[in-house]
């Protein structure tokens, strides 16, 4: 019998996970419906909120498996397995997508759906904005997602079973491909779900800030779910600060990625100048919505940068978890204050701050984390917490990175 | 001219050895000694009780020091010392002056970091006391070496020879130097 195949299926592991994630859901589901009374356009915008943080989560959480393939890291396989696990609500995104088809055809989502604006219907953008070719690219990215879901968290998890290691020699060859088509379909998909809100603005870096939003909030829910394993002792002799510091060192360095990837946004656009690339800001950094902007920038930046900047922070799994939770919010409000100004105010009315429809979009993303969670957990029961036959796996456990721990 | 010893040196030829060796004289309290390694040994240290180097402090200092110094250049000449109208910008701006504050704040670092690291390490050194010494040459090639040097406050001749030879320590020897080091250098087999 491996003694790495953690089985926590008879273990309270899964309940405490599906409990957690069911009093976010409940929680969420109520703040989301109180949020949207009076204004239903708050519900389709917090919904829309809600699905691109999961979407974006869990999708990013399968492309981690793929890149640690795809580059051969050794110290990931004893974790590997929880990013894994989590990124199981990929296989459920056509059904929580659904709401949201229903908002888009209803006209209540996406204004170019139904604009008579001529420049929205002309050349290159009136067929990119065409509805086949726009439901069409949704297909596409769903069936690349779960694809990758299958063939990547399959093969990993198929070597758990088998004593060759064919299934990871699989993983190998395919990450390549499954980490150039996640980088196309993760930018087309921030295209088109979110800057599309706004059809007449455009910016070519969107889809790797909206990347870097992705993956610096994996890195953390991935890191909370590791404590909470830890604290629960189920990963015990496997789990190490080793780990913790390497995806805290991730986290952190994401975390620069991204705000080097805002600014050079912010940055081209404030010194062109230009109206039409302005509007973007200008929109967002009035009316209330600047609280937003400067609490991404010191969330998602200063706050997080300033914290995990020691080493000794990352190799602390409390500490480290403190930073994991912060960015995990900050992900929430850099995604509030692009999504929601839009759906704060009628069709061509200047945004306005609405905590009602904060807190509808806020709690969509509770209840969409919840349910993250909640399939996060069947997989949990089912399959083994840890990558038990991983060729790295030994080297991922005495992997050590030379950092200084205070004896 | 008069020799005086410099430390005393013991050759291992086994890794494990090293590391335990390391591990006792740090144990007996001494904190003037090194190891010298044909290659870089993991956990060798931890066994010398090495502190955390403070080195990333002095690369924070570079790091805020050069944020300081951009901001406050760019402020000054741009924006107090000699205003420029260009095409109707701001004279300054935290937006446009990010590029330069990043690039500054990174040089600095940098410099800071490497010049700090050099600078700990006492490096460069033209001279070493120990460079005479035949075993102190040896590993460069295939041996492991212990030296306890005698500005050590618990040094003794006789009780340090004795730790390191309880230690499986061979070739134990103090290595003197003349106090000029400019003179030619001697090793002295005890």
């Amino acid at each position: 019998m491996n003694p790495y195949r953690i089985m926590l299926g008879q273990t309270p592991f899964p309940g405490q996970l599906r409990r957690l994630g069911g009093v976010l859901a409940l929680v969420g589901i109520a703040a989301f419906i109180v949020g949207g009374l009076g204004h239903p356009q708050y519900w389709w915008g917090g919904y829309l909120l809600g699905f691109i943080y999961a979407m974006g989560l869990s999708v990013t959480l399968v492309f981690f498996s793929a890149l640690s393939y795809l580059v051969n890291a050794g110290w990931v396989a004893a974790v590997r397995r929880i990013p894994e696990m989590l990124s199981s609500f990929v296989l459920v995104l056509p059904v929580a997508a659904l709401p949201l088809v229903i908002g888009a055809l209803t006209g209540n989502i996406y204004e170019w759906m139904h604009s008579s604006d001529e420049h929205l219907h002309h050349g290159f953008k009136g067929l990119y904005l065409s509805q086949p070719f726009f439901w069409a690219r949704l297909v596409f990215y769903a069936v690349v997602w779960i694809g990758m879901h299958r063939v990547i968290v399959g093969n990993s998890l198929r070597q758990d079973d088998v004593t060759d290691i064919t299934p990871t020699q699989r993983n190998w060859k395919l990450s390549a491909p499954f980490v150039l088509l996640y980088a196309l379909t993760i930018t087309f998909a921030s295209f088109d779900l979110v800057m599309t809100l706004e059809p007449h603005w455009f910016s070519t870096i969107f889809g790797v800030y909206s990347f870097a939003g992705h993956f610096v909030a994996s890195l953390a829910l991935m890191l909370i779910v590791m404590r909470m394993l830890e604290r629960g002792g189920y990963l015990a002799g496997i789990l190490s600060r080793e780990h913790y510091h390497d995806v805290g060192k991730l986290l952190f360095a994401f975390t620069i990625f991204w705000t080097y990837v805002a600014f050079s946004q912010y940055f081209i656009i404030w010194y062109g100048n230009l109206p039409e690339e302005t509007v973007f800001f200008a929109k967002r950094l009035s009316n209330g919505w600047e609280i937003f902007g400067w609490a991404s920038l010191f969330g998602h930046f200063v706050i997080p940068f300033l914290f995990l900047l020691r080493q000794d922070v990352k190799r602390q799994p409390q500490l480290v978890t403190i930073g994991a939770l912060i960015l995990l919010i900050a992900h929430a409000i850099d995604l509030s204050w692009v999504i929601l100004p839009v759906f704060s105010a009628a069709p061509g009315e200047p945004y306005q701050l609405s905590w009602a429809l904060v807190l509808t979009g806020w709690g969509a993303i509770a209840a969409m984390l919840g349910a993250v969670l909640i399939v996060a957990s069947r997989a949990f029961a089912r399959h083994s917490a840890v990558a038990c036959n991983d060729p790295y796996l030994h080297e991922s456990l005495d992997y050590h990175s030379g950092a200084y721990d205070p004896v | 001219m008069e020799q005086r010893p410099v430390a005393t040196v013991a050759e291992f030829r086994d890794v494990n050895a090293l590391v335990a060796a390391a591990r006792a004289v740090y144990e007996r309290g001494y904190t003037r000694f090194d190891c010298y390694t044909p290659y870089p040994v993991h956990g060798l240290d931890r066994a010398m009780g090495v502190r955390r180097t403070i080195l990333p402090y002095i690369s924070f200092l570079g790091g805020v020091t050069g944020l300081a110094s951009a901001l406050l250049l760019q402020w000054w000449t741009g924006g107090y010392d000699y205003r420029l109208n260009i095409g109707g910008k701001p004279f300054f701006a935290v937006q446009f002056s990010v590029p330069i504050d990043f690039e500054l704040t990174v040089l600095l670092c940098a410099f800071f970091t490497l010049f700090g690291l050099l600078g700990l390490c006492k490096l460069p050194m033209w001279w070493h006391p120990l460079q005479g010494d035949a075993s102190f040459r040896r590993a460069t090639d295939d041996t492991f070496v212990v030296a306890i040097f005698s500005d050590d406050p618990r040094y003794t001749i006789k009780d340090t020879e004795e730790l390191l030879r309880s230690m499986g320590g061979t070739n134990v020897h103090v290595h003197t130097a003349s106090a000029d080091p400019s003179t030619t250098l001697q090793s002295v087999t005890t």
